[in-house]
């Protein structure tokens, strides 16, 4: 088991820019002072516009990237080493994946943890178990012996979700899942994670512009637009803030989150967020007053 | 001369053909499924390159480890142009097509610019002839000296064991490169691996094929195998099958007709090609 069970992601202070594009040009600033901790068996939904740092938290998480300032922590260890331990399962936006290639379901789905195996087992039959569970898991298993290229859309989905957690990972990361998903197959989606999160009790996180896909299946939401502002999901979510961290973005897409973020309320009880929180200018006064459960990034500006 | 007494005079080139083509089975289908083709076709010219270093440096005779001494400057050649063509496209944000051009016309440049040199000094020195510029260029099976075969096949040896030691991580490279870092592995060191045993491959099958054909070898097998199977084991098994008879009826071809080895084995496996191609429907 790894150490510090208690928080599977610990950030303090953490700043990124990319560098420059060309000689005399600024850095590119992408996160501001994020802090953040999100305890062991949590789902967090991290809710953000377009070119908000949401896929450069990600690429912190997974050590692909290393931060300007500040500190990471996953599961007790250094991101990178985390993810060299397997220990952090990863759904990325769009898959990379050569769906032609000559794989079964169940191979490809076992590949990544054949990988780290020794060369000399000519055949890995704990991989293949694994995949057989995770398989079981995104509810595939008669599924398994079809060529990778002939799943549908979704099917694909779960299969990558399947690799994703055939190594049983502590910490999963899901970038956008819904992009491009239908409301039923978001729906779907949603019922697929709260399996997981019941039956294997691992830390979710789950990244999106999309409140959809933010509000099914999250305990807690940070919204991030360079910095960061945390709240109890879906409650302290109002129109007003959800406007404030969409603010920088463009008319179009500011005018389909308001009707997302009506729909969030609906779902929660309506009574009062809106008019307590409303007119609040900014997301770190907006949420309700139990500090301790709020790990808040301090004010961007 | 029977066609058995021909046989064995050429032992030596169909020892080392039907080496290349156990490696170019192997090869073709992470070659094809990774687009890797023009990365071959880039290595193999950029070992022109190579021939003329070797040329210039005087390994220039057929016999003797004159052939050996010139395989592994060659080898040397395009394991550094392939890294250079990789360096050069992480730089250009991922343009390999470019890197590759830049890369293949410098060195075939800058080969026949040595290999003049070194002919002229051949000229006037007196020094023995070079290897003929036609079969840098497509082949000299039948020219291939024992001490090269013997080099080839440890060489190739090297090379399989090293494929089957990296198998899983090279599968999950090709099949899915970006899901590398996340599985814990380290995508540029496969990535080196791989372009590093394509690279010696090729140099291997330059022998048979020359710099302009041995892209063969290394693409068409595979190409063919995906058509006729979409299974792990089965596309492996069966482009390997597909390299080492092709190979075969090419040389055996070009026995008895007295074509050129090189070439008629290249046709030999575009006519598989196509004939799978057109029985499995030519549009997959």
């Amino acid at each position: 088991m790894s150490p510090g069970p208690d928080h599977a992601v610990a950030i303090e202070g953490v700043s990124f820019a990319y560098p420059a594009r060309a000689v005399g040009e600024d850095p590119v600033p992408a996160l501001r002072d994020i802090s953040m901790t999100v305890p062991a068996g949590t789902r967090l939904g991290v809710l953000g516009p377009n070119g908000g740092g949401k896929s450069t938290l990600v690429k912190l998480i997974l050590g692909l990237l290393e931060p300007d300032a500040g500190q990471l922590s996953v599961l007790g260890y250094e991101p990178a080493e985390a993810r060299r331990r397997a220990l952090v399962g990863y759904l990325p936006q769009r898959t990379t994946a050569e769906t032609d290639f000559p794989l079964s379901v169940r191979q490809a789905v076992a590949l990544p943890l054949a990988a780290r195996s020794s060369p000399l087992t000519l055949r890995d039959r704990s991989a293949e178990r694994a995949a057989d569970e995770a398989l079981e898991l995104v509810g595939m298993t008669d599924l398994g012996n079809r060529p990778i290229g002939a799943l549908s859309g979704g099917q694909l989905q779960r299969a990558l979700i399947a690799r994703a957690i055939a190594p049983r990972p502590k910490l999963l990361v899901l970038d956008e899942p819904t992009v491009g998903v239908d409301a039923a197959g978001q729906q779907r989606f949603a019922d697929l994670i709260d399996t997981l999160h019941d039956r294997l009790g691992m830390t979710i996180i789950t990244v999106s512009h999309d409140l959809r896909a933010i509000a099914a299946g999250s305990d807690r939401v940070a919204c991030l637009h360079r910095s960061v502002h945390f709240h109890d999901a879906p409650r302290g979510l109002t129109p007003a803030i959800l406007a404030q961290v969409f603010a920088h973005d463009v008319e179009p897409l500011f005018g389909r989150l308001h009707v997302d973020a009506h729909a969030a309320e609906d779902c929660d009880d309506p009574s009062h967020h809106h008019h307590d929180h409303g007119h609040h200018g900014s997301c770190d006064h907006a949420h309700d007053p139990t500090p301790d459960e709020h790990t808040t990034g301090e004010d961007d500006r | 001369m029977t066609f058995l007494e021909q046989l064995r005079l050429f032992a030596p080139g169909v020892v080392v053909a039907l080496v290349v083509a156990l490696l170019g089975g192997l090869l073709s289908v992470i070659v094809v499924m990774k687009r890797l083709a023009f990365v071959g076709q880039g290595v193999s010219h950029a070992a022109f390159g190579g021939v003329g270093l070797a040329a210039i440096l005087g390994f220039a005779s057929t016999t003797g480890t004159d052939p050996v001494v010139r395989t592994a400057i060659v080898a040397v050649f395009s394991i550094g142009a392939g890294l250079a063509v990789s360096h050069l496209a992480r730089r250009t944000q991922k343009r390999t097509d470019t890197a590759i051009g830049i890369v293949m016309t410098a060195s075939m440049a800058l080969g026949f610019v040595l290999y003049r040199l070194a002919a002229n000094r051949a000229r006037t020195g007196g020094a023995g002839p070079l290897p003929s510029i036609e079969g840098v260029l497509f082949g000299e099976l039948l020219s291939i000296s024992s001490s090269a075969a013997w080099t080839t096949a440890g060489a190739a040896a090297l090379i399989v064991a090293l494929l089957f030691w990296h198998r899983r991580s090279i599968l999950l490279w090709s099949f899915d490169e970006d899901a590398c870092a996340p599985a814990g592995l380290n995508t540029a060191r496969i990535g080196t691996v791989v372009l590093v045993l394509l690279a010696s491959s090729v140099v291997l099958a330059v022998q048979v094929a020359g710099v302009v054909l041995a892209t063969a070898i290394l693409v068409l097998p595979g190409a063919t195998a995906l058509r006729l199977t979409r299974s792990l084991v089965p596309a492996f098994v069966s482009s390997v099958v597909i390299a080492v008879t092709t190979v075969g009826v090419g040389i055996a071809l070009s026995i008895e007709l007295d074509w050129p080895p090189g070439a008629t084995i290249a046709l030999t496996q575009c006519v598989a090609w196509l004939i799978a191609a057109l029985t499995t429907g030519w549009k997959r």
